[in-house]
């Protein structure tokens, strides 16, 4: 139906009847008739084109004054009819629904989610039309907010996956409001709230934000303490238990008398379980290199194999983001995630900020977002760490998979897919696929050139060889994909660690399930800056150290869980880490003291034998280090890195000074998060007004 | 053929051979400043009537061991010269094995002549035989001994060559024994009848530099002459006295003959008390003079750098020095191989001018040819290292091999042995094996080039400090020189030092001494060395093995003398710290050390290390307290603040264990 009929007495009329509702001025109306005789355009759209008046104002009374109380939509197809709704109002465009109709052919889902998707309509003028379209009462909870007391804290979930929320009790009548107007959903309302049960129409984010607001204490607690009460012997909640306080308190003594006592012995000994730690340290990095350098082990997921995927059957992605104070970012974020090869109506996008972060917040309001955007707002409290923002936003989480991208991430355009296939093919006993991280950044400077290498030696050897001799995976910060179910099941992320997904890959495969390795590659911002790149590199070993502390309570359980192999590889792949940083500057030192001075004041502690084995580890295993820290440039064809590789025992030394950061830390402040502050690479401004040119 | 030359044929004991060219070089070695004849002494009571020369005379100190079937081995005996000699006979004692056959025998010929055969069948091991020699025999400078042995244990001669079952042994007293008539005329003869052990008297209290420098040089001359040098103080009268005029005059010594102490003359023979010595007195020149063509180069070789007349630098090759291999003793003469046959020589880096060392063999070689089968190899051995396995042409011609020597295997002496070999196929074990003539030319040579290393260890010193040395002595040691001129007379002997007076230097005890070139430096002075092994400003040293174990208390030893290599920032020297010089330390062991720091006493060297190799030993001083010591001293402290502190931390992590372990904390 046209808004207007094009005559001027009509017009003349329809603006009156605006102006007896004050919604336009009698200026505005002459303004607009004069323009409608230049033009010839009608009236209505003049006055809508000018924003002069709201479209959800304007339809109803243009209803009310054609004779109709609500418009009602031809018999056919009910979803093309809310198109034409939606196109009858101006809301859509002919062209805007004849492609909205084609990518719901294409994708399979509901048109409405994809003219949300793809943002052609307020959402707020969308829930509107469809409770006008639907003949459902429209209620703005920001305007009317719901009754509290309704609210259920058991079904806080449910309210979450199925977009419901008890509004008010009007005599006897129970309204519930919901965005998500679906049989399921309508079934789900009369079987909590009786057959009698009123049902109104909100917009999700209205009822996202009043589920925050009204259940935020609960959100909180439960993304807080889920894993530490279901299964606490998995929290870091606990640093040390009372039994490793024990065995610690006696070891340390013991060495400190056997120092004391026989200090060459003591010291021989302890320089011995060094040298044969890095030693084995040194062997299982070969192997990794060696299985990782496997060309088969590349091949996982063929660009044919993500081709012939049925976009109609792909499962909603959920997507979280989670950010702290990283506005200039947000663009070059939103722009990835916008390119994602992935039908947008099928991705929950959650950008979580902390509820105090007003920067980010209004950087992502201005930035006005489509529909598949959803920000979620972390109450403040502690710890403040981004696993418990996680879990908060868990919440409220609606994909059958789920995925972490941090804000400065560039996920290759077809990694959902690739994941979704990865899944297909894998075990049913996988449950979590780590994508490989890089860096976008790579050449920025010395710093960003070494994070490069180790990031591609990380991702590119270890990883997949780690996969492949079923050793437990610690994953990677972000590009690690879950199937949702048991990401809830095994009680998501511990939020007193500083490197949850380093600890969820353990205990998944501690839990008996499998991490694989998926070839896509998501590109982040190294860090380029010495300060920054320390405070986050303490952090992670922070972790490691948590995480090695955490599963190593009961180590026969673990050896049990996941194998001799698995052990082993777990003992030396994390504990060899940090025993290997924290103990190399020590073994630095000395060499260089030895090189410069010729002193003998090791020899003592230096055995012929044990001599030979330290040389060994110095200049074969560092040797051999160096070399397969080229390797990862070899693969990545980053051939001008190759050079770089060579300074990787500087590289070294900033991760140890970075280790003993974190021992501190994780005596004093073990849940700290030391924040990285992303965006400050030199290609983050050019790369943010990239972002904003292509989305506007 | 140089006299001392080894006319071999076996595997006799070739370590012995070592020395020989000392020997021949000590027999004719310089005396001093004029060599006119004595008239007419009539008292010279102190000589001995008659003189043995024997196999330890001659370097062998273990005397002749032959193991082979069958052997030449040829000794040179000298001749002492300005001496009537009344009589000589050979006196050989040795042992033969009783295992030898009845055929067994050696023979002896004298200036190549067959003088005697002797059997050596029987059950008797021991045997003494005297032989007298003929006027005749000692017209020349030397006597050529030659034995020829043959020492078959059965019939069977393939079985002979391949077992060592018989043995004959010249034990090292063997030698030739003179009488003279009358007392000897000239200061050589003099010379010749010194006996082993040489007294050299120098006058008591303390000494002009002068003298000290002429009884250093003395001393240094007796000892490379094999002499076993005494220093004592007037008025005790040794077989030689320095000392100035005046002072001999004030004896109340008298010349002997014509050449009266006078202007200008500063050696003489004379008698006091019926004593006669050879007397050194003013002016003290301090150097030497020949005596007697062709040995002056050798004689002289180290201080004046004239060598040997056969050594000359190569054609167009002006860095290249040759020596003919035959003046080194190889025997050039055409000799018969059976299955094989070995050549050695004696080889010292003092034979090359200083700063030069034998780098490369060139062997100018004919052999019998034979069938490809069985062709005649060549071994070249350097210090008992197999240097080279050369296959000989097999066309009969005369063909060179150039052997290149490895330079880690040199050392200051040096022996080369060369051993040709072929297979026999097949031969008459009954009768006499068929031999083959091969010889090594005298166009042979050993070639030396210019020696640039740096000495990393004291055997490298000697190389080092012929091109000439300063010699830094505090000056107290003129008043007590007995303590050290044996000392350094024996050091400058065996690193072959070109001593010279004007580079001897004496310093005040503690004073700064900056070498100006290669030096010795005995005694404590300012340091002015770099990273010294040896510290004697840190206190107590103290060497330990690898687990700590102390090997050797160098101050509670008073006796010890420290050795060690130094440098200077151009230089390097050596540098002898002796903490008392009551018992002279004997460094024999020391010139030959792959160490640069030893410890040696009057016994010999305790202890030889090398600093930058510290895996066997290691010093340490035991006074000098680092870190490790005091962590090591308060270590109970240190276990106790350590404890204390671990129980802090424990506590402090408990108390937050204890603090997180409720959520209540964390959700208020």
């Amino acid at each position: 139906m046209s808004p207007t009929t094009g005559q001027n007495n009509h017009s003349t009329r329809m603006g009156e009847v605006l102006i007896k509702h004050k919604l336009i001025k009698e200026s505005q109306l002459e303004q607009a008739l004069e323009l409608q005789k230049r033009t010839g355009a009608r009236i209505g759209d003049i006055l809508l084109a000018k924003g002069w008046v709201d479209p959800l104002d304007f339809y109803p009374l243009l209803a009310s004054q054609a004779g109709h109380e609500t418009i009602v939509a031809p018999a056919g197809e009910h979803e093309a009819r809310f198109g034409e709704v939606l196109e009858a109002y101006g809301l859509l465009s002919a062209e805007q629904l004849q492609e909205a109709l084609e990518l719901q052919e294409k994708w399979g889902t509901r048109l409405g989610d994809i003219i949300l998707a793809k943002g052609w309509v307020r959402t707020l003028d969308f829930y509107r039309a469809m409770a006008s379209h639907s003949g459902h009462r429209f209620i703005n909870l920001t305007v009317d907010p719901p009754d509290a007391a309704l609210i259920d804290r058991e079904d806080l979930q449910l309210y979450g996956e199925y977009l419901i929320l008890p509004w008010r009790r009007e005599g006897k009548d129970v309204w519930v409001v919901t965005a998500d107007l679906t049989p399921p959903t309508e079934e789900f309302i009369r079987e909590r709230f009786g057959d009698g049960v009123k049902i109104a129409i909100t917009s999700k984010f209205d009822i996202i934000w009043e589920l925050q607001r009204n259940a935020n204490p609960y959100y909180s607690q439960t993304a807080v303490s889920a894993l530490a009460v279901k299964s606490s012997e998995y929290s870091a909640l606990q640093v040390f238990t009372r039994r490793q306080l024990g065995v610690i308190y006696c070891f340390f003594s013991a060495l400190l008398l056997f120092l004391t006592l026989e200090p060459v012995i003591a010291l021989i000994t302890i320089n011995t379980f060094i040298a044969i730690f890095l030693l084995v340290n040194f062997g299982l990095r070969a192997m990794l290199a060696w299985v990782g350098g496997d060309r088969h082990i590349d091949v996982k997921v063929t660009d044919h194999q993500v081709s012939v995927l049925k976009e109609q059957e792909l499962p909603t992605y959920t997507v979280l983001v989670p950010m702290y104070k990283e506005p200039e970012v947000l663009p070059i974020l939103a722009d990835a995630l916008r390119r994602l090869d992935y039908p947008l109506s099928k991705l929950d996008i959650k950008l979580i900020l902390e509820e105090d972060d007003a920067e980010t917040i209004q950087a992502a309001k201005e930035l006005e977002l489509e529909g598949i955007f959803e920000l979620i707002l972390v109450p403040d409290s502690l710890p403040k760490t981004k696993p418990k923002a996680c879990n908060y936003a868990l919440n409220f989480a609606r994909g059958e998979f789920i995925t972490i991208y941090d804000a400065e991430d560039i996920p290759e355009p077809d990694q959902l897919k690739k994941v979704v296939a990865a899944f297909q093919m894998a075990p049913r006993n996988t449950v979590c696929i780590q994508a490989r991280l890089n860096y976008y950044n790579a050449r920025e400077n010395w710093l960003t050139r070494m994070f490069t290498l180790e990031y591609s030696l990380w991702f590119d050897f270890y990883l997949p060889a780690l996969e492949a001799l079923n050793i437990p995976i610690p994953l990677g910060g972000t590009s690690n994909h879950f199937k949702m179910h048991i990401l809830r099941e095994v009680n998501a992320w511990d939020p007193f660690n500083v490197t949850e997904d380093a600890d969820l890959g353990v205990r998944i495969t501690q839990l008996g399930y499998r991490v694989g390795i998926v070839n896509s590659t998501t590109f982040e911002e190294a860090n380029s800056n010495v300060l920054n790149w320390i405070r986050q590199r303490s952090r992670w070993i922070k972790g490691y150290m948590q995480t090695y502390l955490v599963h190593m309570r009961h180590p026969l359980h673990l050896h049990r869980s996941v194998g001799a192999i698995g052990f082993w590889g777990f003992q030396f792949f994390i504990g060899g880490t940090i025993i290997s940083t924290l103990a190399a500057p020590f073994l630095y030192l000395m060499y260089i003291i030895w090189l410069m001075t010729k002193t003998h004041i090791f020899d003592i502690v230096f055995p012929p034998s044990l001599l030979y084995i330290s040389l060994f580890n110095l200049l074969v295993g560092n040797g051999y280090l160096i070399y397969i820290t080229t390797l990862g440039a070899f693969k990545r064809n980053y051939y001008s890195m190759i050079p770089y590789g060579l300074t990787v025992p500087v590289y070294w030394l900033l991760i140890s000074i970075a280790a003993y950061k974190g021992l501190w830390q994780l005596i004093h402040k073990p849940f700290f998060w030391e924040k990285t502050q992303h965006g400050i690479s030199r290609y983050t401004p050019l790369a943010r007004r990239r972002a904003l040119r292509r989305n506007a | 053929m140089l006299p001392g030359a080894c006319d071999v044929e076996t595997n006799v004991n070739n370590k012995e051979r070592l020395s020989m060219g000392k020997v021949w070089g000590s027999v004719v070695t310089a005396v001093f400043l004029f060599t006119g004849a004595l008239a007419g002494p009539e008292a010279w009571a102190v000589v001995q009537p008659s003189k043995v020369v024997t196999l330890e005379d001659l370097g062998y100190e273990k005397g002749s061991l032959i193991e082979a079937a069958s052997a030449n081995q040829t000794f040179f005996f000298p001749v002492p010269l300005d001496l009537k000699i009344s009589s000589a006979q050979l006196q050989l004692h040795y042992n033969a094995s009783p295992e030898l056959n009845k055929h067994a025998y050696y023979r002896i010929y004298v200036n190549d002549m067959p003088r005697r055969t002797v059997s050596l069948s029987g059950p008797r091991e021991q045997h003494v035989l005297n032989l007298p020699l003929q006027a005749g025999d000692l017209k020349q400078r030397f006597i050529k001994i030659r034995i020829k042995s043959s020492l078959p244990v059965t019939d069977n001669r393939c079985l002979d060559d391949r077992i060592t079952a018989g043995y004959l042994h010249f034990r090292a007293n063997s030698g030739v024994q003179y009488r003279f008539h009358g007392s000897p005329k000239t200061i050589r003869a003099a010379w010749e009848l010194l006996p082993r052990k040489v007294r050299v008297s120098i006058p008591a209290g303390k000494l002009d530099e002068e003298v000290f420098n002429a009884a250093l040089l003395m001393g240094q001359a007796l000892e490379a002459n094999g002499k076993k040098v005494l220093f004592t103080t007037l008025p005790v009268l040794g077989e030689i006295v320095i000392a100035p005029k005046l002072a001999l005059a004030a004896m109340g010594a008298k010349s002997v003959g014509n050449n009266q102490l006078g202007k200008g003359i500063n050696a003489a023979l004379m008698v006091m008390k019926g004593r006669g010595f050879i007397a050194v007195t003013d002016p003290f020149v301090g150097s030497n003079v020949f005596f007697e063509q062709p040995w002056i180069g050798l004689a002289s070789a180290g201080r004046y750098q004239v060598y040997p007349v056969s050594s000359k630098l190569e054609e167009g090759k002006s860095d290249r020095y040759a020596i003919s291999l035959s003046d080194l003793g190889l025997d050039i003469k055409n000799s018969e191989m059976y299955r094989r046959i070995e050549w050695g020589i004696a080889v010292s880096s003092d034979q090359f001018p200083a700063g030069y060392f034998p780098d490369t063999m060139l062997l100018q070689v004919v052999s019998t040819p034979s069938d490809s089968e069985t062709p005649v190899m060549l071994y070249v051995y350097l210090n008992d290292v197999l240097q080279e396995v050369v296959r000989l042409d097999n066309n009969g011609k005369k063909q060179t091999v150039a052997v290149r020597l490895n330079r880690a295997d040199l050392k200051r002496h040096n022996r080369i042995r060369l051993l040709a070999q072929r297979k026999v196929i097949e031969g008459n074990c009954e009768g006499d094996p068929e031999r083959f003539p091969i010889q090594i030319h005298p166009d042979s040579s050993l070639q030396a080039v210019p020696d640039e290393t740096l000495p990393a260890s004291m055997a490298d010193l000697s190389n080092y400090l012929r091109k000439g040395v300063d010699i830094y002595l505090p000056r107290d040691y003129l008043s007590r020189p007995l303590s050290v001129l044996g000392l350094l007379s024996r050091m400058g002997a065996n690193l072959a030092l070109p001593l010279e007076v004007k580079k001897i230097h004496y310093f005040t005890e503690d004073a700064e001494v900056a070498p100006v070139g290669p030096f010795i430096l005995v005694g404590n002075a300012k340091s002015v060395f770099k990273n010294p092994p040896v510290r004697f400003d840190q206190g107590h040293i103290r060497v330990i093995d690898k687990r700590g174990q102390v090997l050797l208390e160098a101050s509670e030893l008073p006796g010890i003398t420290v050795g060690q290599l130094v440098q200077t920032d151009r230089y390097y020297g050596l540098w002898l710290m002796p903490w008392s010089l009551t018992a002279l330390p004997r460094l024999d062991a020391m010139y030959s050390s792959d160490g640069d720091v030893v410890f040696a006493d009057s016994t010999g060297v305790l202890l030889t290390l090398h600093s930058d190799k510290p895996g066997l030993a290691r010093i340490v001083y035991a006074d000098a307290q680092n870190w490790f010591d005091v962590i090591g001293r308060y270590r109970f402290w240190f276990f106790a603040l350590g404890w204390l502190l671990l129980t802090v931390l424990i506590v402090h992590l408990y108390r937050q264990a204890r603090r997180h372990k409720t959520l209540g904390s964390w959700l208020g």
